[in-house]
């Protein structure tokens, strides 16, 4: 899963937005003017893209077929917003699932520290006792 | 002497000596389950923590008793029994975090807060976007969303773009710059009459409809004109319902209907 920078880099900036989208099929155009239409499987906080079942047109308008297609995030112009999609609920949506992740990790990360920190402990006590 | 000795221990009593304390292993604790501070800047910053917002008298009682190596000794032990009730020492409150929508509202100055303004005030707004060389397309449409990198969520989008030529050729184009000159072109464009190349002046001979591969409602019109010798830029005019644009190809923004 996403590191703590990448999450926050993703929960201020507009890539959360990007990463709503994920699992609509839509168009990404590219800077080198080719665009790809497909299914966006994953975006990360660099928007780096994974698409899946792409149509690749080129800047000469020739397409190509690919299963799998990976955008590099700086490669990216421009991404259409599909229409079913509500840019704000969606961004909203997004900060929260980011939000409940990290109170998650937080809890988990609590909980991690008391295990260790009773294990600390026992081992003080049995060198005390020997 | 023994008594003496668990007398100057004992964290509660008057004859409390937090040197042997440190040195002893005898130390019982009136609070068993505290958490002891890593080190003396995090007791420091905690005590002014709890001086600032819960006006503990703690500098009253605490004789130089800070967390040694033995980890035994917190200041909340000194506060007696309503210690339990004090927040916990070691920071565990956490602000409501920085996120993009909060960041959107943030009352900064500068050119961010404009885009703000245009997004409160739904102007719409014209956005010029680059190729690696110049100008490539100018995107006219309503502000919805925007972060510190200029990456921006438009709605209704009119863009008017041209592809730059290819080979050795484009590195011999004149450039385009966002003059009247384009904005014309741009209003030519709006008024569905001839499009305006910056070289030539006729009129588009023939439109055709161009089905993008974007199945999002996007529609590109696409006008050609006679080929020249010298074949120039050719415009092209889409409506997009909802665009992301990366703030890397955004080379200015204005306001439309200022």
């Amino acid at each position: 899963m996403a590191s703590l920078r990448e999450r926050a880099i993703s929960q201020n900036t507009l890539v959360c937005l990007l990463q709503a989208i994920q699992g609509h099929e839509t168009t990404v155009e590219l800077r080198d003017e080719a665009s790809v239409f497909g299914l966006i499987v994953n975006v990360d906080a660099f928007m780096n893209t994974t698409m899946k079942y792409c149509t690749y047109t080129d800047h000469r308008g020739k397409t190509m077929q690919f299963d799998d297609f990976y955008v590099q995030g700086r490669n990216i112009r421009f991404v259409q917003i599909p229409d079913a999609v509500n840019m704000m609920e969606a961004i909203e949506h997004q900060l929260g699932s980011i939000e409940r992740r990290r109170t998650l990790h937080s809890q988990e990360r609590k909980k991690m520290m008391e295990i260790r920190e009773e294990r600390r402990r026992k081992r003080e006590a049995k060198s005390k006792k020997t | 002497m023994e008594a003496e000795e668990e007398e100057a221990v004992d964290l509660t009593s008057p004859d409390f000596d937090p040197a042997k304390a440190l040195s002893s292993q005898a130390v019982s604790l009136p609070v068993p389950n505290v958490r002891p501070f890593e080190n003396l800047a995090q007791y420091e910053s905690a005590m002014k923590g709890l001086r600032a917002t819960r006006k503990v008298p703690a500098s009253a009682q605490h004789g130089g008793a800070v967390s040694g190596k033995s980890g035994s000794k917190d200041p909340s032990t000194e506060a007696g029994p309503s210690a339990r009730s004090l927040p916990p020492l070691v920071a565990t409150h956490r602000k409501p975090a920085k996120t993009l929508l909060t960041r959107m509202k943030e009352g900064k100055q500068g050119p961010l807060e404009v885009l703000r303004s245009c997004i409160n005030e739904k102007r719409r707004v014209i956005v010029a976007t680059r190729t690696f060389k110049g100008l490539r397309g100018i995107c006219t449409g309503y502000l919805v969303a925007f972060d510190k990198f200029w990456n921006l969520a438009m709605a209704d989008v009119e863009e008017v773009y041209h592809k730059p030529p290819l080979g050795k050729k484009f590195f011999n184009e004149e450039p385009l710059t966002v003059s009247k000159r384009e904005l014309a072109a741009l209003d030519a464009d709006e008024s569905d009459e001839g499009v305006d190349t910056v070289q030539s002046s006729e009129d588009p001979s023939e439109t055709l409809e161009r089905t993008s591969s974007g199945g999002t409602g996007t529609k590109a019109k696409k006008t050609r004109r006679p080929r020249h010798k010298k074949q120039e830029a050719q415009f092209f005019k889409r409506h997009v319902n909802q665009l992301f644009v990366r703030g890397e190809n955004v080379v200015i923004v204005s306001i439309k209907d200022a």
